[in-house]
């Protein structure tokens, strides 16, 4: 909290679009941009029992107040033996919903996915958090470095 | 008010959200799991099901989460990101202002007590058109309201930094003849309502604002007699109608630079010009859309 007030008191606060950090703190994972929010996704190691979990990073490059919906985010995955699932959150208390973000503003969010399988890939489409078109697929595989892949 | 408004800040720009799985809070019996790691070192350790998540223990408000997942954090709810966005835009602004008007002593009548003596006296002023002059500092707490408006409410403080020298008569006397009266400081303080219309003009904002409330000014006088000294004062309550023009620059997304001039419709060679930095609880003002 101090450190916020100083910022505050120094201006220099603010999410500088492309910078991918706040308060000197990098956004973990892959780094994409849809419209007016820097988005970074990392897949965290899976559950114990199935399932992944995710982080997400996110800043408002824009000045005005702009969405974020983690809500309605298309998560989906691959198994080993080359099923596709539609994943969804867990979310016990139904807290995930679409939410604006001010501008200049930065967040973050980690969110499991839980499954019974074990995923070879789990691929995001950035796009849909923040509701832009075309969309703009992450993918993460299992153990091995993330990678872009266009659909 | 200003913590709550320094709060709205913060806790939009505090940027991450406290963690959670197993939690406890100050007081209770709780015990949290995991390491003491910081986010650029993190440890993932998961336990139980799909009970998994970040060991990231952090404390906020004496609430401790030992991870940062959704439905396994307790301390912070999904979010708070977001949070000063469910209030409507605030602003807090806090300056200096000078004041000039016309000195209202002239022909006030005032007393000034030693032991059990009261004395009476009256205060003449010169002959020419006597003015104060007054540095303030103001406060000023506001909301924006639809299609470019404002509002909120002002309070200022300050002294009298130049004032006409009055003459105090005395009007009565006492078992040692009169005591003797010397102006010495003035203050002013004063309460208003607002009411404007801003204009964002790229790097900065226009407005134009009418303010209405009171202003007192505190005319303080040293008064002396038979080796007794204590003080008197008079106390003059005036309305106050001010038409202001004001400019804002953005310093920062929640941060303005500002400069006001305005002037009393409801008396003359009454005007006002101020300084100020305004905080806002959301970027620009939440006027750029």
């Amino acid at each position: 909290m101090r450190g916020a007030l100083l910022c505050v008191a120094l201006v220099g606060c603010a999410y500088r679009p492309g910078s991918f950090s706040h308060h000197r703190e990098t956004f973990i994972g892959q780094r994409t941009t849809v419209g007016c929010i820097d988005l970074a996704v990392e897949r965290r190691p899976d559950l114990p029992g199935g399932g992944t979990v995710l982080g997400y990073a996110f800043g408002n490059r824009c000045d005005r107040p702009a969405t974020i919906d983690l809500a309605r985010v298309a998560v989906v995955a691959r198994t080993f033996d080359g099923q596709e699932l539609d994943l969804h959150a867990y979310d016990p208390g139904a807290e995930i919903r679409e939410l604006r973000i001010d501008g200049r503003a930065t967040g973050e969010e980690a969110i499991a996915y839980p499954a019974r399988a074990r995923f070879a890939e789990v691929c995001v489409d950035a796009a849909s958090i923040a509701h832009e078109t075309p969309s703009r697929w992450l993918c993460f595989a299992s153990n091995l470095p993330p990678q872009v892949v266009t659909r | 008010m200003k913590w709550l408004f320094a709060l709205v800040l913060v806790d939009q720009l505090a940027g991450r959200p406290a963690l959670a799985g197993g939690h406890h809070c100050s007081g209770s019996n709780g015990e949290a799991t995991g390491t003491s790691e910081s986010r650029r070192h993190v440890e993932y350790v998961y336990f139980g099901d799909h009970h998994g998540g970040t060991i990231v223990p952090e404390t906020v408000g004496g609430c401790e989460d030992n991870t940062d997942v959704v439905g396994y954090r307790h301390c912070t709810k999904y979010g708070a990101w977001a949070s000063s966005l469910r209030l409507p835009p605030l602003f807090f602004e806090t300056g200096g202002t000078m004041r000039h008007f016309r000195s209202q002593l002239g022909d006030r009548d005032g007393t000034v007590s030693h032991g059990v003596e009261t004395f009476t006296y009256r205060t003449v002023m010169p002959t020419e058109s006597p003015s104060d002059l007054a540095m303030t500092s103001s406060l000023r707490f506001g909301a924006v309201l639809p299609h470019h408006f404002y509002s909120g409410l002002e309070a200022e403080l300050g002294g009298l930094v130049s004032q006409p020298n009055a003459n105090a008569q005395m009007t009565s006397t006492g078992s040692f003849g009169a005591p003797e009266l010397t102006q010495s400081h003035g203050m002013v303080v004063g309460g208003l309502a607002f009411v404007g219309l801003r204009g964002d003009i790229g790097l900065g904002s226009l407005a134009v604002e009418g303010a209405g409330g009171v202003r007192d000014v505190i005319y303080n006088f040293t008064s002396t007699y038979h080796e007794c000294e204590t003080s008197s004062s008079i106390s003059i309550v005036r309305p106050v109608v001010e038409a202001r023009a004001r400019a804002d620059v953005w310093l920062g997304p929640w941060l303005t630079l500002g400069a006001t001039l305005g002037a009393n419709v409801l008396a003359k060679s009454d005007w006002m010009a101020g300084l100020y930095l305004g905080l806002h609880s959301r970027a620009y003002g939440g006027s750029r859309y």
